[in-house]
């Protein structure tokens, strides 16, 4: 069927299909023709997912790696294809009987006769970084089992619910509890869902454990994307608009914190101060400071005009998951696996004193600026808030049903701030009214 | 040979001795397609034996090991499961697959019936539940199958840190940690619950994404498929799992295999609290005590290599189970001939060796015998007027006379006092200078008056009060705590090496984490306090305290392994007196088995366990009905050791020669004959003042005390200046005794030694002082041959042959100083294996 498209389309079918490969290793590419083998879309993705699992950045086998075009061609295009081609067990990759399907053989026999061209700018570039963005594979129209709720985020006008779905967004509607729309083309984990405050953008960040991580910009009203960035080779798991909207900063398991214009998505900033995964990234309201969570067991504030860290917290004996700035900007609060909220100096990184020790760990922490409370969501059965500036007045909202709560790994305030929400593992949506913390809504995400 | 020669080879052998522990290292999973596995020959069996007679699998996804045995005319036995064929009357209830594993298709009841050669058996097979659904069980099968693959194991995820951010609990003994860090740490990022295969969990071990553990698991493996399985139904976990209590792994103990046969299929079967019992021969890990002699495939297809004995070991969750398998090869040309034995030790060691065809040697020469016994009762080389007369003794019982009067001498005494105090580590470090002496005069005593062993080890302890009046209280200032006390204690008198089992439970034997507490709760309350009275401390119980279980922090009870309930509690508050009687009562299994273990190894060179303070099911005795014996013989002589080491030195086996031949050559296990050993440290040293007549003194101490019956190591307040002895005993590998364990005595070789041997400061001095043997003889005019002959008497217990004493007196007279000639030979001779070795 393929063969009887017009050439144009052939080509961007075969495209399209062999990107998949990403998540689909056993799928055979079509040979699409005369058509010159591109790099970027026909080998690199063989190569990120038969060949990078041994030769890549996290294991090197026989000092080899083929994580870019510089890198794989050290030992020539020619052994390349003669390791594919060989009979011989101990010479051909890969190993192990695993070897290459006959079309991608031909696929990369036929890249050698047409000179072991490279089809992009930098020859340095990650081939994860230069590969064409994924089409992901729909979303299963109904879900066999509730997955954790991992993201969040309140619609504008308060009656919608963005919730991270399995490769979509489900926006729900919250007084009717239905399902009103799905937008597709996501990654299948969702860690962080992000409005821009005043466009019609969505930003989404997450990925797929240990393969991929990207932030996907999405244009609200027609659902498409319209930007791939940050892509690494596991999970993304921040993305935050900042409050002036000019900006969006990203963070993930690269260990770096990165910072694009949101007119031209040009990159401004790349901090690599972290050694493990960035968990979460926040704004000052100022949008001229970041803050981050690390699994490295710190946090740090980075400062966009000077291009600098700030600030080390090491307050925590833990991974930090959660960040946020307290209302004057001068103090940051911080959560994590040793469930401690911790309120510190982003001066000195001295801690001003511990705001909360809960049983489990610390996921998600929240500013409600009007009434001057910070909310946070843990492992605990409840959501708590206290009063910013001296921990006071605990507010508890409690879900309905308390037997089969979970750890609420996901939380979200409305713009009004009016309303709170969480997500719990078990798949469990949970609103509340932030002023008499009275509960409004109680649903499984899942479509049914 | 020439002088030059002799000292090149003494050199290359020092230097090429090495011993030590066995590295442990953990299961490799043995795929079957690499282990080359003869094809099995059925022969004419006479008779066919299955097992098991009857079983039900109950649930779609139980297996079934069948085991196919063939017994033959001669009395061999043949593992043919793999090579029987298989009818059954209901063909649609089960199939039957390559390598005898049943696996059920549908509800019913039906006969199995094995045929190879002429002879068949039938077993009744009844499956049940295979239409209902089975989810798989999170304790029982997910878990065993990350310990199976090798997943939760010490070097990998297993670590106490995991590896790649990803940490399980060691061979999945917290089930509960594991199941948070596998389905819910780090936002549930490990499974992928609807799309399973999808799952990190599952494409790090396959290698779809880089593993720095490799490919462990295939699509097409049954466990992989189990996984997904597990992960599709929603990663639940068990709701009140029962508990699995026991394992039994088959075949039973002492099946030994005669080449061709070489393969020996193993089936596990668990026992669980809910008294249901499953086959678990594919979820089980097997390995093998030794590689080299049998590998085990995942499939618990036992395939040996050589000849000789291994435990085959299972484990299942924390259950473990072994057995021992034999392997014969038969030795072309092989006739058996042994010496009459002398009493059950040689008939037990020569019942071993005929089995596995190795020949004994002959017994040693009364030269050898002399140098041999002296060293090991003593410690010290015979006098030259004791060889003399040892020698021209014309009695038939000269060996067994000779033996009675050194275990009476005070120097046998004092030398195995030595080896106590490595033990019971005394240094003044621990307990002070007096405290040392005081503790080693006790031991002496001990020894000397050939205490009782219970007696010595119920004084040990539940020693109380001050350390002065009673100095065996000082084992209690060993230890800084009770953990230590109950390792060493564990370590002294069960022969277990139980420390590993403080944080986890122990990966190489069944004892748990709640054992070592159990054990230390005897200990806990025991206090020790010093009273600033010179080096005294006081002993005493605590009235209260328990110890804490470090998971559950909850206190816990005494326990003992294989003890009634009223062997727990103590007549007194001292809870110490329940552990002693324990102990020392007849019927413990490991008390009588570890000494006598441990003066078998001292006398022979290797323990029947070895290292013969390493007792557990996975290092079998080399000889375990010799080890019963010789534990049967002590028990019966009222834990009387002069008795147990009177009666192996007076075995053929201890006399055996060090010189092998084609038949025992390759043997170092079965005491097929002696093996050479260094000498120790102290030995050496006593060894070098003995021969040159320069005899080291140690300041601290009376004047004549030998290296050998020196009470401590570090006796240095009163021994400054002396620094130069004490590192010659160093470096031949004399312990600091900072542990119980008898692997801190060094008994390999090193360059450091041989350098101290050719000019080091205290041979030098020895060979070179005017006031030295050789000095001392020629000034009294003795002539060359006679001085010749009384050196190799001293160095070696024997005179020269002619050509020895005509290449000593060729140098001698070419010389022009023979005071400098003499001097060089007696070099010569001590830089000898024959003098450096104990043959």
């Amino acid at each position: 069927m393929i063969s009887q498209m017009p050439p144009l389309v052939r080509r961007c079918a075969g495209l399209t299909l062999a990107c998949l490969l990403l998540i689909h290793p056993a799928w055979q590419p079509c040979v699409c023709g005369d058509d010159v083998v591109s790099f970027r879309n026909d080998i690199a993705p063989v190569l990120i997912a038969k060949c990078q699992p041994c030769h890549g950045p996290k294991k090197s086998s026989g000092d080899y790696r083929v994580d870019s075009f510089e890198r794989a061609m050290v030992v020539g295009a020619d052994e390349i294809v003669d390791r594919i081609e060989s009979e011989d067990d101990d010479f051909r990759m890969p190993p192990d009987g695993d070897s290459l399907p006959k079309q991608q053989r031909e696929l990369f026999a036929r890249w050698l006769d047409q000179e072991a061209t490279y089809d992009d700018l930098n020859p340095k570039a990650s081939l994860i970084s230069i590969v064409p963005g994924i089409q992901h594979p729909a979303a299963p129209g109904h879900y066999l089992r509730s997955i954790p709720v991992t993201a969040l985020a309140f619609s504008k006008s308060h009656t919608e619910l963005y919730v991270s779905g399995y490769r979509e967004l489900l926006v729900w509607n919250i007084p009717e509890r239905t399902l009103t729309k799905r937008i597709p083309n996501l990654p299948p984990r969702i860690r962080c869902i992000d409005m821009h405050p005043s466009r019609p953008l969505l930003a989404v960040a997450g990925g797929i454990p240990g393969r991929l991580g990207e932030v996907r910009i999405i244009d609200q009203n027609t659902s498409q994307v319209l930007r791939v960035l940050h892509r690494s080779d596991d999970m993304c798991f921040s993305a935050r608009f900042s409050p002036d909207g000019r900006k969006l900063a990203t963070a993930g398991a690269d260990g770096t914190v990165q910072v694009f214009e949101t007119d031209s998505w040009i990159r401004t900033h790349r901090f690599a101060n972290h050694s493990d995964w960035v968990q979460q990234i926040t704004w000052n309201q100022a949008s001229t400071r970041l803050a981050s969570a690390s699994r490295d067991h710190t946090a740090k504030v980075f400062d966009l005009e000077s291009n600098k860290r700030l600030t080390s917290y090491t307050g925590h004996d833990g991974n930090v998951y959660s960040v946020c700035f307290a209302p004057k900007g001068d103090d940051v609060f911080s959560g994590g696996s040793d469930g401690k909220l911790m309120r510190w100096r982003v001066e000195d990184g001295k801690t001003v004193r511990e705001f909360a020790r809960q049983q489990e760990a610390v996921y998600q922490i929240g500013l409600l600026p009007q009434t001057q409370r910070v909310a946070i969501a843990s492992g605990d059965p409840y959501l708590l808030s206290i009063i910013a500036h001296n921990a006071g007045e605990p507010k508890r909202f409690s879900p309905g049903d308390t037997e089969g709560q979970a750890a609420n790994l996901s939380a979200a305030v409305s713009f009004d701030e009016r309303l709170i929400a969480a997500g719990d593992r078990h798949g469990t949506v949970r609103v509340w009214t932030t002023e008499n913390h009275q509960l409004m809504a109680e649903f499984a995400a899942r479509p049914e | 040979m020439t002088i030059q020669k002799l000292i090149a080879k003494s050199v290359l052998v020092l230097l090429i001795v090495v011993s030590g522990t066995p590295l442990q290292a953990e299961n490799e999973l043995h795929e079957e397609a690499d282990l080359k596995i003869d094809t099995i020959q059925v022969g004419q069996p006479v008779k066919l034996v299955i097992s098991p007679k009857t079983f039900t699998l109950d649930g779609k996804h139980q297996q079934l090991q069948l085991i196919v045995t063939g017994l033959y005319a001669d009395g061999s036995v043949a593992d043919l499961t793999r090579a029987a064929s298989y009818q059954l009357d209901q063909p649609e209830i089960a199939t039957v697959n390559q390598r005898g594993a049943v696996v059920p298709k549908s509800n019913g009841e039906t006969t199995i019936r094995a045929k190879a050669g002429d002879a068949s058996i039938e077993m009744k097979l009844a499956v049940t539940n295979a239409e209902s659904p089975d989810p798989v069980s999170f304790h029982f099968q997910t878990l065993p199958i990350l310990s199976k693959t090798g997943c939760s194991m010490g070097a990998c995820h297993g670590s106490p840190h995991g590896k790649g951010g990803f940490r399980l609990s060691l061979r999945a003994f917290d089930p509960s940690l594991d199941y948070r860090t596998i389905v819910e740490e780090e936002f549930g990022r490990r499974v992928n619950l609807l799309e399973p295969q999808q799952s990190l969990l599952l494409a790090k071990p396959r290698t779809e994404i880089a593993h720095g553990g490799g490919q462990r698991l295939r699509p097409d493996d049954v466990e992989y498929q189990r996984l997904v399985q597990w992960i599709r139904e929603g990663c639940q976990v068990d709701p009140e799992p029962a508990r699995c209590t026991s394992i039994r792994l088959e075949p039973g103990e002492g099946r030994f295999l005669r080449r061709p046969h070489h393969v020996q299929q193993m089936r596990v079967t668990a026992y669980f609290d809910d008294g249901s019992k499953r086959d678990v021969t594919h979820l089980a890990v097997f390995e093998s005590s030794d590689d080299t002699i049998c590998k085990v495939s995942r499939h618990g297809l036992a395939v040996g290599q050589r000849r000789g004995e291994v435990a085959v070991i299972a484990r299942f969750l924390d259950q473990i189970e072994s057995t021992v398998l034999g392997f014969i090869d038969t030795v072309p040309n092989f006739d058996w001939q042994a010496p009459e034995p002398k009493s059950y030790v040689d008939e037990l060691v020569y019942q071993r060796l005929k089995q596995f065809q190795y020949l004994p040697a002959k017994i040693c020469s009364d030269e050898v015998f002399l140098r041999r016994v002296s060293l090991d009762l003593t410690g010290l080389l015979p006098s030259v007027e004791q060889t003399e007369a040892f020698l021209a003794d014309p009695s038939s019982e000269k060996r067994p006379q000779l033996i009675d009067q050194l275990l009476a001498s005070d120097e046998h005494a004092l030398f195995w006092s030595q080896k106590w105090g490595d033990l019971l580590k005394l240094s003044t470090r621990q307990m002070g200078h007096s405290g040392v002496l005081k503790f080693h005069r006790w031991i002496k005593q001990s020894v000397a008056n050939n205490q009782p062993y219970d007696q010595f080890a119920r004084e040990i302890l539940l020693a109380s009060g001050s350390t002065l009046s009673n100095p065996a209280g000082n084992f209690y200032r060993t230890g800084s705590d009770t953990s230590d006390i109950t390792e060493s204690t564990s370590q002294l008198f069960l022969g277990t090496r139980i420390g590993c089992a403080k944080c986890h439970n122990h990966p190489y034997e069944r004892w748990t984490q709640d054992n070592y507490y159990g054990l230390s709760a005897f200990f806990h309350r025991v206090a020790t306090r010093q009273t600033g009275r010179g080096d005294e401390a006081v002993v005493w119980m605590r009235r209260e305290g328990e110890v804490k279980h470090p998971v559950s922090g909850q206190p816990v009870s005494p326990w003992l392994p294989a003890a009634q309930e009223h062997d727990l509690v103590s007549q007194s508050t001292d809870r110490r007196e329940a552990f002693a009687q324990w102990l020392t009562s007849a019927g413990n299994p490991f008390f009588a088995k570890v000494e006598v273990n441990r003066i078998a190894a001292y006398l022979l060179g290797r323990g029947i366990v070895e290292p013969f303070d390493d007792h557990r099911d996975s290092n079998p005795p080399a000889n375990g009905p010799l080890l019963e014996a010789l534990a049967k013989d002590f028990t019966d002589h009222k834990f009387d050791r002069r008795h147990i080491i009177r009666t192996i030195v007076n075995s053929n086996t201890y006399q055996a020669t060090a010189e092998t031949n084609r038949y025992n050559v390759d043997d170092a296990r079965f005491y097929s004959h002696f093996q050479p050993r260094r000498l120790t440290a102290e030995q050496l040293l006593d060894a070098l003042g003995e021969v040159t007549g320069v005899p080291e003194r140690f300041v601290s101490v009376h004047p004549d005390t030998k290296a050998t019956q020196l009470p401590a190591p570090d006796l240095k307040e009163h021994n400054r200046g002396q620094i130069g002895e004490i590192e010659f005993l160093k470096v031949f590998g004399m312990p600091e005794r900072q542990t119980v364990c008898q692997c801190e005595r060094g008994t390999d070789s090193s360059l450091g030694q041989a350098l101290e041997l050719f000019n080091g400061g205290t041979v030098h001095r020895m060979v070179s002082s005017k006031q030295n043997r050789i000095h001392r003889s020629l000034a009294a005019g003795e002539p060359h041959d006679q001085i010749l002959k009384e050196l190799y008497l001293r160095a070696f217990s024997r005179a020269p042959n002619a050509q020895e004493l005509q290449i000593g007196l060729d140098y001698l007279s070419r010389s022009e100083d023979p005071g400098s000639a003499l001097e060089d030979i007696l070099w010569a001779l001590i830089n000898q294996d024959e003098f450096l070795f104990q043959h």
